[in-house]
């Protein structure tokens, strides 16, 4: 690999996006299996129309998951180039799963124009809101050369969708899982590196002290946790131990180590005790205060000891051993955002675990543990089986002095990322640091102890800091300006963890992978079994094709936690997200070239009365077999469990339903639902004489019509 | 809101009235249908705890409703389970209204009821002898025979240590002429002395003899406090001997009648009845009583109208085209025709079992299909699916045995259903299916069971020994034997022409795909719950092929293509799957040591529903049904149809051998020469299931099995196609595949044209077993 980042570290941002796989085998042992040269995906390079500008580049490439894109009129469609027209080339090979006849198709507007091999297979220009279908070719097996060039209209609204179609399959937008690149790409490696750089200002909390003008990346928001009441949550050697090197705790710790002071173990411990004084914001878990406990199971009291047999319970039925362990289970094959939880007894005060187990980002609005909606007593069983297992300790202190720890709190500046009371000192603004090349060399950039001076210490590598100057170099100040829903939710992937649950593009889910790890538990059958069997009805749905599946604003209201979960059945939980629902929910719609949600279906009652009945047993499908209707229990569930499809409209967008209703198994191959339609698009079924895209066109009809067409 | 005047209200009742019948018929068919004068069927009585697992249900009012009265006999116990007046019986469960796990169970007011407990006394005790309370009596104590229409009365015999009995059942009215009681008829042959139970009389203290019944009236308090109720007995005889010698008393909370010992045959009739405490039964018995040997030779049909329909000749540019044999839906029983099995009576006419107990007649099978009439020929069988004719007599295979049914008077119908053998053992489980009926050669029958699955789908409920196995029943009836055990749902067998059994089976506990097997004397098929073996086993004997889920998630039967029809497919085995709703060519091959290997490719044809059981004709067709039971993609409720052959070429793989080098297919067709040796015209996938008790398996890919799942893709190992070539009669391919190995699942996808140009694309499904070196 070329460039001064690190292969682990640009690893780690491929992992972030759901990445680099081997065409052939993906493995989960992030160590052992992760073959460098061939990542998925392809190198996506955006030109603006008329060259480099101030505050743009000519050109940045980034990695696309898709050949698709929606760039909103009067939006960037890179963080590092202005609005405007621009030109959207994507690059890489596409895997032919074997020899057929192939046909593309362009859906969008603007001119576009595709190759394969050297050989055009599909040009387009204009508006097509409906797909154009260029000549079929054959293809023969293997990976080809793929070349897309597409030049968005003057407004710069682009709007681009690739899909494909062969004997074999039906119309579809081409998956990611067929596409690859070359890593290595300069254009590339160049325009990663410049996001790396980019996300560690935002998660070193840079902006606190280098404040950065305008501010649009969400990620600027992030500070540290709120100090408030931390001596009621945190025990004071715990607090000492990290305050002394936070790194020594957790490796990829983003609090810096504090600057070179005199009596360094004294400033710890003054520190310390400062912190610890902090007390009195704190709310028992019970009191009522945090919302009422839905399962009502309070009545032990706020006292009551959690089980901890319980609490291992919910430990596998949650899936917090895919990101979390103990010594006993080691970090070998871990995923990127591994923590081990030996120090967790010594951290946390009694009850304090629980307490934040239930609102987890009650001092942290940014804090990557998810919030499950435990219930108290799922929150003190948990805290009760971590405690059982949690064997680290630290070493005790000396008491600190309060009022000493104050003034050193002070002059270290921790106020600029903790809202503990003193306003954040600015230092040299962005944009001053950037015009100033030798400045990337000094505080908090330098390479040694001796050249940073009272800078702060981020243990940040060579890669590191090549890729913070090349984010100061390549526009970056005006790239915090902006913010590009797809690229963010390429990072919130990675930040938020979703591929602990999820799989996207094929990478299977750390909870997948480390379901082995209960063994220990010796849990009975639910979640995992021990020998590794997977109950295949409690698997999360993947996310590869979310943005093409689901309408924007439901994406949107789901992730918010304003809507509950259509698959009640999960032990699972989908976590809360309500600051990042918007951007999430966007980035999906429009990675996969999706502008809008589909307008309201103009419901046909006589289609819908059609549709009612074929889904019935008798002259139906027999959805009802396996789906509740509007809340109407699944006649004869046997075993795996459909969606209520009264849940459908409200979710699908057209397209994919029919692509699902019209060959399921195309879609999920461990998918229990029946195929209905033959190759030729028939079902036996008489309505529409057996024409099966119109007999679930006229189920979509009745689905419309809402529980009042019940 | 305004209170509905008193015109409303009549208004609102008549369209409150009229409403419900309308709704009913249409959202409730099991409760629309005439089942006919008995239904056999597993019945709970008015305690949960007192069921007839082998019951007649005989309605006694309106039996279109099978309202008002009816009872329940236990063909097992030989006893009346229960009797109602005022009620109906409720249609629970799989067959009627699909729900997983409830059972029919009698409503209304309890005329009586009974322990589930033999019905006659042995060697003066009615303790259960049976080693397990499962199946029939032992033969010295007594045995079910069968039951007869006489019209719409029906008869039941049995015989008990020696005596034939014959009974029929009717409602007695009291004074106001409400139905109050129930009426049992009895014509005992001679023999010994029998003492039966007539009722349970729980807390009873004794009786006294009322005046008024011919024999007298002799009634039976109940403790006081315990409920209120009065339990009468009343009993009536006449016959050659008169009544000497029958009376009735209370024997541990029973009431029991005693039968005298008789040289010739006693008739009796006696009458039940539970009425509260303080009121008068005043049961009036009919003034002449029944002969009920005249009443065994045939009745007047119940069913004479012929329904005609006319069938629809497929269409295509096939190999095959698929015609049907349009069923008579919509006719005037509301009969629910969901065909589970068939045979042919002669050339052109055939008969099949409906899930809910009817087997119609339909003849007119020929080229056309235009001129097809069908008859209603049986009713009320218990869940009958599986049928075979022998020697012109049809035998039904359901959940309670195996019968014969016999047309005594030749006027078109049943009048008779005769038990063959009914010493399976069943449960009230609601997944424990009666599947198929083949024959053998030497005419010995062939069937097989489910396992009582739990509602949900995982695990089972009480086993017993027959659940989950394939039997076999002799010639003559008269004895029944385990032959392969460890099945989970074995929804169809096969019997080949050189008495190969065979059996598929569906994913679930213990199953982890659908699994074609061939049985042999004790072969396990792997479902460890109905292993039947002192110790569990560890390991299971192997199937021919496994299936994944997207060739066949719930199997169907076994055919053998006989050795004159369809060419290159004649003497082959065809799989059906239920779930998939297609036929499926079984290529094998074999071993130096017996064992078979093989590999299924689809036969392209579409049926309108699922494929449970199939048949090929007199005129070299093969002949299909199927109905939508339970899980499956059929699109239409059932369907009978014929798949028939055209001229034009298969265009398929009919052979597959796997080597240690690679695979050998076979085509039906000379092949293009340039499309069949380009390797990639192939693509080879390998992967593994885990045998566990979980319900089904993922795929696990033999390199590397700690990948325990790929979400949203296969979880395979890819092989790769080294070369290709092709024979020299264009007909096999040889395909060389680095990395060949024993695996559960194979697929080989090919993409080749014929030498006329066709495409031929497609899949085979196989499983490797063994793998020798290719001797060419």
């Amino acid at each position: 690999m070329t460039g001064a980042v690190s292969r682990s570290r640009l690893r780690a941002l491929a992992l972030a996006s759901g990445a680099v796989l081997a065409i052939a085998a993906v493995h989960l042992d992030v160590e052992a299996g992760v073959p460098p040269e061939v990542a998925s995906g392809l190198a996506l390079t955006i030109e603006p129309l008329g060259g480099a500008k101030p505050g743009s580049l000519a050109s940045d490439t980034r990695r696309a998951r898709l050949l698709a894109l929606h760039v909103p009129r009067r939006e960037a469609p890179t963080p590092f180039t202005r609005p405007g027209a621009f030109r959207a080339t994507w690059r890489g090979a596409l895997e032919i799963p074997a020899r057929d006849d192939y046909t593309f198709a362009f859906q969008g507007s603007g001119r576009f124009r595709l190759e394969i091999d050297g050989a055009v297979v599909l040009e387009a220009q204009g508006r097509h809101d409906e797909p154009l279908a260029g000549a079929a070719v054959r293809l023969r097996k293997g990976a080809r050369q793929l070349v897309a060039v597409y030049e968005a209209p003057l407004s710069g609204q682009g709007d681009v969708r690739v899909l494909w179609s062969s004997r074999r399959f039906g119309s579809e937008p081409i998956p990611p899982t067929a596409f690859a690149h070359d890593p290595a790409d300069p254009a590339l490696v160049a325009g990663e590196l410049r996001r790396a750089g980019r996300m560690l200002f935002a998660t070193r909390r840079c902006g606190s002290c280098h404040a950065p003008g305008a501010a649009a990346m969400p990620e600027l928001a992030m500070r540290g946790p709120d100090l408030a009441g931390a001596g009621d949550r945190l025990e004071s050697a715990w607090l000492a131990a990290w305050i002394r090197a936070p790194r020594a705790l957790r490796p990829d710790a983003r609090m810096p180590h504090i600057a070179a002071v005199d009596d360094p173990d004294g400033a710890v411990r003054d520190l310390a005790a400062f912190v610890a004084a902090q007390r009195g914001a704190a709310a028992p878990v019970g009191d009522g205060a945090e919302g009422d406990d839905a399962e009502g199971d309070d009545a032990e009291g706020d006292d009551a000891e959690g089980d901890a047999r319980a609490g291992a319970r919910v430990w596998a039925d949650l899936g917090c051993f895919a990101c979390h362990g103990f010594a006993d289970d080691g970090p070998a094959g871990a995923p990127p955002t591994w923590r081990s939880l030996d120090l967790a007894g010594a951290k946390f005060r009694p009850g304090a675990m629980a307490r934040f187990l239930r609102e987890p980002a009650r001092h942290d609005p940014f804090i990557r543990m998810p919030d499950l909606a435990l219930s108290d007593t799922e929150a003190r069983d948990l805290e009760a089986f971590v405690r059982s297992r949690s064997a680290g300790s630290v070493p005790a202190v000396a008491p600190g002095d309060p009022a000493r720890g104050a003034q050193r709190y002070a002059e270290l500046g921790c106020a600029s990322c903790h809202a503990v009371p003193a306003p954040a000192p600015v230092q040299r603004d962005l944009a001053s640091l950037c015009a100033d090349p030798g400045a990337l060399t000094r505080g908090c950039l330098a390479a040694d102890a001796g050249a940073r001076g009272s800078a702060p210490d981020f243990g940040l590598t060579d890669d590191e800091r090549a890729a913070l100057r090349a984010f100061a170099a390549d526009e970056g100040v005006a790239s915090l300006g902006r913010a590009v829903a797809i690229e963010v939710l390429d990072r919130q992937l990675d930040e938020r963890a979703c591929v602990a649950c999820h799989q996207v593009d094929g990478q299977t889910s750390w909870w997948l992978a480390r379901a082995g790890r209960l063994e220990s538990l010796e849990l009975p059958e639910r979640a995992a079994r021990a020998d590794g069997h997977v109950e295949v009805a409690q698997l999360r749905p993947a996310l590869t094709q979310i943005g093409d599946k689901l309408r924007r604003d439901w994406t949107a209201g789901f992730v918010a936690g304003r809507i509950e979960s259509p698959r009640p059945w999960l032990h699972a939980r989908m976590p809360r997200l309500p600051g990042l629902a918007d951007v999430i929910a966007t980035g999906f719609a429009h990675a996969h070239g999706h502008a809008a949600d589909p307008e309201p279906v103009a419901v046909d009652p006589a289609r819908a009365a059609v549709g009612r009945g074929l889904i019935e047993q008798q002259g139906g499908f027999g959805c009802v077999t396996c789906h509740a209707v509007f809340g109407r229990q699944p006649a004869a569930l046997f075993e795996v469990q459909g969606i209520d499809l009264g849940r459908v409209a409200e979710r699908l967008r057209p397209a994919w339903y029919r692509r699902w209703m019209l060959d399921p198994e195309r879609i999920e191959p461990a998918a229990k639902m029946p195929r209905f339609a033959t190759d030729a698009g028939r079902t036996a079924l008489e309505p529409f004489d057996g024409d099966a895209a119109a007999q679930f066109d006229a189920i979509w009809h009745w689905l419309h019509a809402g529980a009042g067409g019940r | 809101m305004r209170r509905p005047t008193p015109l409303h209200r009549s208004l609102l009742a008549v369209v409150a009235a009229a409403a419900p019948v309308l709704a009913q018929d249409a959202q409730k068919p099991w409760d629309a249908m005439d089942y006919g004068p008995c239904l056999c069927t597993t019945v709970e009585g008015f305690s949960g705890d007192n069921v007839a697992l082998k019951g007649r249900v005989i309605f006694l009012g309106d039996r279109a409703r099978r309202d008002s009265a009816g009872v329940v006999f236990d063909s097992e116990l030989l006893r009346v389970a229960a009797a109602w007046s005022d009620g109906h019986l409720e249609l629970r469960g799989t067959p009627f209204d699909g729900a997983h796990g409830p059972i029919p169970r009698a409503t209304g007011a309890r005329v009586s009821e009974t322990r589930q407990l033999p019905g006659y006394a042995f060697a003066g005790s009615f303790a259960d002898p049976r080693p397990l309370p499962h199946g029939p009596l032992p033969r010295e104590h007594g045995r079910f025979l069968g039951h007869w229409f006489a019209g719409d009365r029906v008869v039941i015999g049995y015989e008990v240590q020696g005596r034939r009995v014959l009974e029929t059942f009717d409602s007695m009215r009291g004074a106001g002429g409400a139905v109050v009681g129930l009426q049992r008829t009895f014509e005992v042959s001679p023999g010994p002395e029998l003492r039966t139970v007539l009722l349970d009389a729980p807390g009873a203290t004794g009786g006294q003899s009322l005046a008024g019944g011919r024999l007298g009236v002799i009634a039976f308090w109940t403790a006081p406090g315990d409920g209120g109720g009065r339990f009468v007995t009343e009993v009536e005889a006449c016959g050659a001997d008169g009544s000497e010698g029958l009376g009735v008393q209370v024997v541990d909370g029973r009431v029991v009648l005693t039968i005298p010992a008789r040289e010739s045959t006693l008739r009796f009739e006696v009458g039940c009845s539970t009425v509260p405490s303080g009121g008068s039964p005043e049961l009036q018995f009919d003034d002449a009583m029944l002969a009920l040997e005249p009443l065994t030779h045939g009745g007047p049909r119940r069913y004479p109208e012929t329904l005609r329909t006319v069938g629809r000749l497929g269409s295509g540019d096939g190999p095959f085209v698929v015609d049907t044999v349009t069923v008579p839906s919509d006719n005037p029983w509301k009969s629910r025709l969901r065909f589970g099995a068939f045979d042919f009576l002669d050339a052109d006419t055939a008969a099949l079992s409906t899930w809910n107990g009817d087997v119609w007649l339909v003849d007119g099978i020929d080229a056309d299909l235009d001129q097809l009439t069908w008859t209603r020929f049986c009713t009320g069988l218990h869940d009958p699916l599986g049928l075979k004719v022998v020697d012109g007599v049809i035998y039904t295979h359901g959940r309670d045995g195996i019968h014969r049914l016999h047309d005594l008077n030749g006027d078109g119908e049943c009048d008779f259903v005769e038990v063959f053998n009914n010493d399976v053992l069943i449960t009230k489980g609601f997944h424990e299916f009666a599947f198929d009926l083949q024959t053998d050669a030497d005419g010995n029958f062939y069937f097989s069971k489910g396992g009582p699955v739990n509602p949900g789908g995982r695990g089972f409920q009480k086993i017993v020994p027959h659940h989950g196995t394939l039997m076999r029943v002799s010639k003559d009836g008269s004895r029944l034997d385990v032959v392969m055990t460890g099945l989970r749902a074995p929804n169809g067998i096969g019997v080949g022409p050189h008495g190969e059994i065979t059996v598929g089976d569906n994913q679930g506990t213990w199953t982890p795909a659908c699994r074609l097997s061939l049985a042999t004397n004790g072969t396990f098929c792997g479902c460890v719950d109905t292993a039947h073996m002192e110790a569990a086993p560890t390991t299971y004997d192997q199937p021919i092929c496994w299936l994944p889920m997207s060739v066949d998630n719930s199997s169907g039967g076994q055919v053998w293509v006989p050795e004159q029809h369809w060419g290159p497919l004649a003497g082959q085995l065809l799989h059906q799957s239920y779930g998939q709703c297609n036929v499926y060519l079984v290529m094998r091959q074999q071993d130096w040591r017996g064992i078979t290997q093989g590999g299924v490719v689809r036969l392209p044809a579409d049926f309108a529903s699922s494929q449970m059981r199939a048949r090929f004709g007199a005129d070299g067709n093969l002949y299909t049904v199927g109905f939508k039971g339970w899980q499956t993609r059929a699109a239409r409720d059932t369907a009978f149809q014929r798949m028939r052959r055209t001229e034009r070429p298969l265009h398929l793989p009919v052979g597959l051998a796997v080597y240690t080098e690679g695979i050998e297919l076979t085509f039906s067709d000379v092949l293009d020469r340039e499309a069949a040796e380009d390797p990639e015209s192939y693509g080879v996938q390998v992967w593994n299931y885990l045998w566990c008790e979980a319900y089904g398996s993922p795929e696990y890919r033999p390199s590397d099995p700690s990948i325990v799942v790929k979400e949203g893709e296969p979880n395979r190992d890819e092989l790769r196609v080294t070369s290709a070539s092709l024979s020299a009669d264009g007909r096999t391919v040889f395909l060389a595949v680095d990395g060949m190995q024993t695996c559960m699942q194979m697929r080989i996808g090919y993409d080749v044209e014929a030498a006329d140009g066709a495409l031929v694309q497609g899949e085979v499904h196989n499983t490797i077993h063994f793998l020798g070196p290719r001797r060419r």
